[in-house]
């Protein structure tokens, strides 16, 4: 009997313990991503100032830089190799489409730091979840743009539905939490 | 309250979900009907155009392979909307995140990865076979079954969570 009480105290701890641990490892994931996401776009802005600043590549001892090559891809018909010419529509929408990602990733930066401190269905927690579903729409509809730009007809309409649903189950899940408050409180 | 033992404001609230979770069920239920028309419609008229080009001896489209992979990961994306479709059932019948709710979205998501395996997939070997130079693969698929996964996961901890704290006190 004071064996199975011992157990019910400790499962729920265990549960907890392995919700934080995930919610740390997708931070820590997270968090690599965004570093490496910093330091390649620091890089390709400092080798654009570099190449800006000498009017093309310096010579590097016997090898000759200009052996450097990268390219940049907004969308699957949007790329541009170095030195790149974008034109300035194509640059403000992939910009946009960069800031909704940048934010995307605070925003379940946020939501799995909420896990790991133990708030599951709290105002906070839908409020994220429906900011990630807007923020997929947004990327899906930027993507789109971007490719009606390369004058490709080819569309892919997933994310827009995939941002759908998750907005939608964060307001059932907004007006599940709302109904048990009102229930607890009629009680 | 009512004889649900509801008070009017969430029966309200409910009902409004219920409406809402039917709409989006109709529009599920259209979607798999036409996904197991284009199934099998589209299945014996691919096999036949790649039967009829290899019988001409030309050498395969990029528009056809893009048929055949699309064709041949459509059951995945049919038990995926097929998952979405019982899960809005659930919620039209005002099941809103019990065990069973949780079990359809944490299936969801799991299809919805290897969905998007299946996908990085076809589109490496498209991206061999067609364009060596100009590799485009995009793992969104896998990132939003993740997602998706991940969100009915915790759903489901912070229940038997919430059960046994019940349990205990």
């Amino acid at each position: 009997m004071n064996m199975n009480a011992n157990e019910a105290v400790a499962k729920p701890g265990l549960r907890l313990n392995r919700i934080k641990l995930v919610s740390q490892i997708f931070r820590i994931l997270i968090g690599v991503l965004v570093v490496a996401l910093t330091l390649v776009s620091g890089l390709i802005c400092l080798a654009s100032i570099v190449y800006a600043l000498n009017g093309g590549w310096p010579a590097v001892g016997k090898v000759h830089a200009t052996s450097f090559s990268a390219s940049v891809s907004f969308s699957p018909h949007q790329s541009y190799a170095w030195p790149f010419s974008i034109p300035l529509p194509v640059f403000l929408v992939g910009a946009v489409q960069l800031g909704l990602l940048g934010s995307g990733l605070i925003v379940l930066n946020r939501l799995f730091a909420l896990y790991e401190r133990g708030d599951f269905f709290k105002t906070g927690n839908i409020r994220c979840i429906k900011w990630l579903g807007l923020i997929v729409m947004g990327v899906s509809i930027t993507q789109t743009l971007l490719e009606l730009m390369a004058h490709q007809n080819h569309l892919d309409g997933s994310g827009l539905v995939f941002g759908f649903l998750v907005v939608f189950i964060a307001w059932i899940m907004d007006e599940g939490r709302k109904i048990q408050e009102e229930q607890e409180l009629t009680v | 309250m009512n004889a649900n033992g509801l008070s009017p404001k969430p029966v309200s609230r409910m009902n409004r979900i219920q409406k809402v979770s039917k709409f989006v069920r109709a529009v599920l239920l259209a979607t798999l009907g036409l996904q197991v028309l284009v199934m099998v419609v589209g299945l014996p008229l691919v096999v036949l155009y790649a039967l009829n080009r290899i019988f001409q001896g030309a050498y395969p489209s990029q528009a056809a392979f893009m048929n055949c992979s699309t064709l041949l990961a459509s059951p995945f994306i049919f038990i995926v909307t097929l998952n979405f479709f019982r899960l809005f059932s659930r919620f039209n019948n005002g099941q809103l995140f019990d065990a069973q709710t949780v079990r359809h979205l944490e299936s969801a998501g799991k299809w919805w990865i290897v969905l998007g395996i299946i996908q990085v997939i076809f589109q490496s070997f498209e991206a061999y076979v067609f364009h060596p130079q100009d590799i485009n693969i995009s793992g969104s698929g896998i990132v939003a079954g993740l997602v998706v996964f991940f969100i009915g996961w915790v759903f489901r901890e912070a229940q038997e969570l919430q059960e046994e704290q019940e349990l205990t006190v």
